[in-house]
């Protein structure tokens, strides 16, 4: 993913992903790009013991109308 | 007038270039806040919570209270909550034990400002691309769906058939007289034979013959093409509505404000022990107002521990002192027989203490929810009250509560919220109380029951 932020003069868009593990409580942080995301599941596939866990990625999409510039 | 064009203006504007932007996500409209209402909120629906958002029906041990509570969602996205209850105030046992209650009914309406203009949710990137594969295979059905419009294929594919028919029509009929001519000719082959190969192409050929006057009534019955491309454009967006109510929101984060409304009446009685024996018990009725303004922010999300609802909240009531007095049980018994041995136990509740009404009381109050655990199966609640009345000493109330939700397993919504709460009363006792703050307060057990109305909005 190239961009996260989408933008013009009236409305702004933010997009964030994070790991999140559906077997245990692990959660990555924020990234602005889904495969940083996607690499810090991995990540913690690779833990022993982690090997047969269900991880998705979690996108946070926030928009914000600008009513005023 | 010049203010109301600037306004309309701006909002058009806004409109636009949100709709430049939301290609690569998801909508936040009316159906979105639908959803979040009747599966997330169903964490935090219960009388006590001061929030009117969700569907809910609940009962509180401790008062005998039933509440029901519906919501209205405006287009745009604000919610419209409105909620009736009614209750025996001696509580849940007083109903096997007394034989007169003390009342207790109202109604309260809640608008809520949810067209907030910062807007954030959170959804699981396999939802989402799963949504995207189905868009986009919607939208190159409709493209070939668009090109075969274009190009009158309907008509065509119409006129094909026409054309198929008509040559098997001739075929048989040219078949049906050969075999006629045979029949008078022939003098080795079975005439009843083929009599009956006749017969069959006859039925054969009647049947085609009402398949070509169908496909010619289809032809001329057929749509013009921009009838026809309303209907394809229509087919589209009900299909696109149907893939995209099929995300699953799975957290949110809004802030929003309410404004709310309520009345209830109390009727009573009073317990007077320095008034004459006749006059010791009176029967009171008082009708109570009140308006709210709050604020609220929800964070509610599938990870862990992260997820709180805080409200915050200011209240103008015009109301009584009812909630501050003690309550006791009164017996009254009449006694039968020469020497009484027989007798009627008649037992209510009655309140005791310095009886106000008609009291302009100001509170300011907070309700905090913090969720534990996976799936926020359970949360602390925290509800600190500071009253302030004309007359009377101002008071701190400490509310607290335990949280457990219980969900459906193959849907996310609640099935039952059940919360063990204590509402600590008058802490610093500034009312001079003569009991102990353990035996001024109040200790229950709340059991709501969310419930969803049917929608088009299909469930977690």
């Amino acid at each position: 993913m190239a961009k996260t932020t989408f933008s013009n003069e009236m409305a702004s868009m933010l997009i964030k992903h994070q790991a999140v593990c559906m077997t245990c409580n692990y959660h990555g942080k924020w990234r602005n790009n889904s495969d940083e995301a996607y690499e810090d599941a991995e990540k913690h596939r690779q833990k022993p013991g982690n090997e047969r866990h269900i991880i998705d990625v979690l996108t946070q999409q926030t928009t914000r109308l600008r009513l005023f510039k | 007038m010049k203010q109301k064009f600037t306004l309309i203006l701006l909002l058009a504007l806004c409109l636009k270039g949100y709709g430049q932007v939301q290609d690569t996500s998801i909508h936040f409209d009316q159906k979105l806040v639908k959803r979040l209402i009747y599966k997330e909120f169903a964490n935090l629906i219960n009388p006590e919570s001061n929030n009117i958002i969700g569907n809910f029906a609940s009962i509180d041990a401790k008062d005998a209270e039933l509440n029901f509570a519906g919501n209205i969602v405006f287009k745009n996205g604000s919610i419209l909550g409105i909620k009736a209850n009614g209750g025996i105030t001696d509580g849940l046992l007083s109903i096997f034990s007394n034989t007169e209650f003390n009342t207790k009914f109202g109604a309260d309406v809640q608008y809520n400002f949810l067209f907030h203009k910062k807007k954030t949710i959170e959804y699981f990137r396999s939802e989402y691309l799963k949504y995207k594969k189905q868009e986009g295979k919607l939208k190159q059905e409709y493209k070939i769906k668009k090109i075969e419009l274009e190009h009158e294929n309907a008509k065509n594919e119409l006129n094909i058939e026409i054309v198929k028919i008509q040559s098997e029509i001739k075929k048989k009929e040219k078949a049906i007289t050969d075999i006629g001519k045979l029949i008078d000719t022939t003098t080795t082959l079975n005439k009843d034979s083929l009599a009956l190969q006749t017969k069959k192409l006859q039925i054969d050929l009647e049947k085609q013959n009402s398949e070509l006057a169908f496909n010619q009534d289809q032809l001329a019955k057929i749509p013009s093409k921009s009838q026809q491309e309303t209907e394809l454009n229509n087919w589209y967006n009900l299909k696109l509505d149907t893939i995209e109510s099929n995300i699953k929101i799975s957290g949110f984060k809004l802030g929003w404000f309410s404004i709310g409304y309520g009345i209830s009446n109390n009727s009573f009685k009073l317990f007077d022990p320095s008034s004459p024996f006749d006059s010791q018990v009176s029967k009171h009725n008082f009708l109570s107002h009140s308006v709210e303004l709050k604020y609220n922010y929800y964070i509610y999300t599938p990870v862990a521990y992260k997820t709180f609802f805080i409200s915050v909240g200011a209240k103008y009531s015009f109301e009584d002192n009812l909630s501050s007095l003690t309550k006791v049980e009164i017996s009254e018994a009449e006694s039968y027989g020469p020497n009484n041995e027989r007798k009627i136990t008649d037992k209510y509740n009655a309140y005791k203490g310095a009886y106000k009404d008609s009291l302009h009381t100001v509170s300011f109050n907070a309700d905090f929810y913090y969720f534990l655990f996976k799936d926020n199966k359970a949360a602390i609640h925290i509800y600190p009250e500071e009253k302030i009345a004309t007359g009377i000493e101002p008071i701190t109330n400490l509310g607290f509560g335990f949280l457990f939700t219980f969900k459906n397993k193959t849907e996310s919504g609640n099935i039952v919220n059940i919360e063990p709460y204590a509402n600590l009363f008058d802490l610093a006792n500034n009312r001079h109380s003569e009991e102990s703050l353990v035996k001024r307060s109040d200790y229950g057990l709340r059991v709501t029951f969310p419930f969803n109305f049917k929608t088009n909005v299909k469930s977690k």
